[in-house]
């Protein structure tokens, strides 16, 4: 069931030879389709790429995104301050409830 | 109990429903195309010894949705007009968004990854984010109410 509604998948692209290296990029997609809604969302990323020499060292290299790690630590921080500040009003109200 | 009635769509009504149905198809072709995992890596850019392979980060979303009806008159009276109606529609939208992420770069001195910060996502997120947390201090701060 999960399968249909989100498909991953990491893709290999095309090699692409630059002078002694062959770079080979490589890519995640995310497919979210809601079973019954025509609705669908589509997210592709690169990962890594794959530098092989033509001795045949091979290299990895990850691709990060400091932008969207970014921006994901402040809707965390965002996400744990609303949480905290549930929890204080309600013990808040817990307290003065008691009082009472 | 209900009594509905089945009209059967006429030859004109099937030929702009096709007509509908190639729209729809020619622009999830054309969204799938463009949101495509091919699209992650731009073309290759040759410079002398260098190679400079631009990446980014593809999201799309779609959404449509289509409906048809018939009905029939009340009133049954003849003069009026035709008794019985029928009609559809449909529609759809979607958007395809796209932002840089690194630079790839193969020079005799090895293979670079450089990664591309965008200054302007991070300040609106955290512009966004530090009035949410104003708020919601001020919130905490607020005396109890009576």
């Amino acid at each position: 069931m999960i399968n249909k509604i989100i498909k991953i998948e990491t893709h290999a692209g095309e090699p692409i030879s630059a002078g002694d290296v062959t770079i080979v990029p490589m890519s995640k997609s995310m497919l979210l389709m809601i079973p019954g809604f025509p609705a669908g969302l589509v997210w592709n990323r690169p990962v890594a790429i794959v530098a092989k020499t033509l001795s045949g060292n091979e290299l990895v290299l990850p691709i990060n995104d400091p932008t969207r790690r970014a921006v994901l630590s402040l809707w965390g921080a965002v996400f744990g301050s609303a949480l905290f500040t549930m929890i204080f009003i309600l013990r808040r109200r817990i307290c003065k409830n008691q009082k009472e | 109990m209900t009594d509905e009635t089945i009209s059967i769509p006429s030859s004109e009504e099937i030929t702009n429903s096709t007509e509908a149905i190639g729209v729809v198809q020619e622009t999830i072709e054309y969204f799938l195309e463009a949101a495509s995992v091919d699209r992650v890596y731009g073309e290759p850019i040759e410079h002398g010894d260098t190679i400079i392979i631009p990446t980014a980060e593809i999201f799309g979303v779609l959404g449509f949705g289509a409906g048809y009806g018939s009905g029939q008159s009340s009133s049954g009276d003849q003069e009026s007009g035709p008794d019985s109606g029928s009609g559809g529609g449909g529609g759809g939208g979607g958007r395809v968004f796209s932002r840089p992420v690194a630079v790839v770069v193969s020079s005799p001195d090895g293979v670079q990854v450089h990664e591309v910060v965008d200054p302007t996502k991070i300040a609106l997120a955290a512009i966004t984010a530090s009035g949410f947390m104003v708020s919601m201090l001020l919130r905490m701060l607020k005396p109890k109410s009576m």
